[in-house]
């Protein structure tokens, strides 16, 4: 659960409000990891501040993304945890494709040898 | 009427699209009057009688239009008058036409379940419901026949089965159950139904073992790794389905293009979502296309009030 979740609304809020091509790096950021049905819900839900149902590790991905200062603050020691958990299957999942590339590459590399 | 035109026409290279050009040939033939007696009542006429069902296909028809004006005008040696259409584009569309290749997420959901055919315990055919199921959620032909197996990767976050489907540049999420288990089918799945016609019995055809996720049906003479035409496919498969009772539904005529269209009304008729979103997630639509898709939601939200469903 987001230990200030009011602050960080706002400050997405404000940035988004600002930049108006913010609000498709948050969209971006959750079709990343949802659906689109369910990406444009969450973010619907972020902007009015009801960020409860939207997993910590989507919320740190969006304040990194927006480039958000000491975005730290908004979370606490527990929601570190998760994020490592999450973020370590979703990188997974990214470099097994990279791998996979790097591979095919190699292998068309020899062939056109 | 255009016969001595369309040969020399369609082989001169202003053709661009013959096939498209020889629809429009075809048509101009049942029209009745000829083009360059035309003035541009006649051209409103014409491109209302195409019954295009989006903004795009109007402009190209009206392009192609003039195109074959001009060459006939230029062969019969008279002035080329350019005929202009009195209304906007959106005003050509065949509404009806498009409501019946429209479906909602509910409709969605039943043709699932009857692209699947179920015999003896197991289900068969779940290759034409990825197909659908890919659509719906914004993967387009090429996308669709170029996915490979590999590309699919399932894994549990949250206590919830996610599907990550690698696209050429980008990445696709599917978390509904029924959707996942329609895609973790298709891949173990080597046998197709053939369901019976006067012509031919009922039977069963091997799927190649290829690295495709979608894949083509053993036959002696093709060892293609991919398939030509998922959109086609999906169309063949959707046509045996006839309709969903209820509805106006002509599933003879659906496309991959179609229920991708679909699932934009469907995402434009939500109250809680932001217009400019949807387009960022379609990337190349242009404004008016959303607007004209917005249109068309209220419309089928409206149709839909009245059927009360």
């Amino acid at each position: 659960m987001l230990s200030q979740a009011d602050a960080y609304v706002f400050e997405v809020k404000r940035l988004a409000e600002r930049d108006p091509k913010l609000n498709n790096t948050i969209v971006n950021v959750l079709l990343r990891h949802l659906s689109i049905n369910n990406a444009l819900t969450a973010k619907e839900n972020l902007l009015k501040g009801n960020v409860a149902n939207i997993p910590v590790p989507y919320l740190i991905e969006i304040a990194k993304e927006l480039n958000i200062k000491n975005y730290e603050q908004y979370f606490s020691d527990e929601d570190e945890i998760k994020i490592g958990e999450v973020l370590n299957i979703v990188n997974l999942i990214e470099k097994d494709h990279l791998n996979i590339i790097k591979r095919l590459n190699k292998i068309e590399k020899k062939v056109g040898e | 009427m255009y016969e001595k035109y369309a040969e020399n026409f369609l082989e001169s290279g202003r053709a661009t699209e013959v096939k498209t050009y020889k629809t429009l040939i075809g048509k101009l033939e049942e029209f009745d009057k000829f083009i360059l007696k035309w003035e541009d009542e006649d051209l409103e006429r014409f491109i209302k009688l195409l019954s295009s069902i989006s903004v795009n296909s109007v402009n190209k028809y009206l392009q192609f239009t003039r195109e074959f004006h001009k060459y006939v005008a230029e062969v019969e040696n008279t002035e080329y008058k350019k005929l202009e259409l009195l209304h906007d584009l959106k005003f050509y569309i065949d509404l009806d036409k498009l409501m019946s290749v429209t479906i909602t997420h509910n409709h969605y959901k039943t043709l699932i379940r009857l692209l699947t055919i179920d015999l003896g315990g197991i289900s068969y055919n779940n290759r034409d419901a990825a197909i659908l199921v890919l659509a719906w959620n914004s993967c387009d032909n090429a996308d669709v026949k170029n996915l490979m197996k590999d590309d699919l990767k399932f894994y549990t976050l949250g206590g919830k089965e996610i599907c990550k489907i690698r696209l050429k540049n980008r990445y696709v999420v599917i978390d509904d159950k029924e959707e996942i288990e329609i895609l973790k089918r298709t891949l173990k799945e080597y046998k197709y139904f053939v369901t019976g016609s006067e012509r031919k019995r009922e039977h069963f055809l091997d799927l190649r073992e290829t690295k495709a996720f979608i894949r083509p049906v053993q036959t002696n003479n093709s060892n293609k790794e991919t398939v030509a035409n998922p959109s086609e496919l999906l169309s063949k498969a959707l046509s045996k389905v006839e309709t969903i009772p209820g509805t106006n539904l002509n599933l003879y005529e659906f496309s991959i293009e179609s229920v991708k269209r679909s699932k934009i009304i469907d995402l434009l008729r939500r109250k809680d979502v932001d217009i400019n979103d949807i387009k960022n997630i379609l990337g190349k639509s242009n404004s008016s296309d959303i607007y004209w898709l917005s249109q068309i939601s209220v419309l089928m939200e409206r149709q839909l009030k009245q059927k009360g469903s």
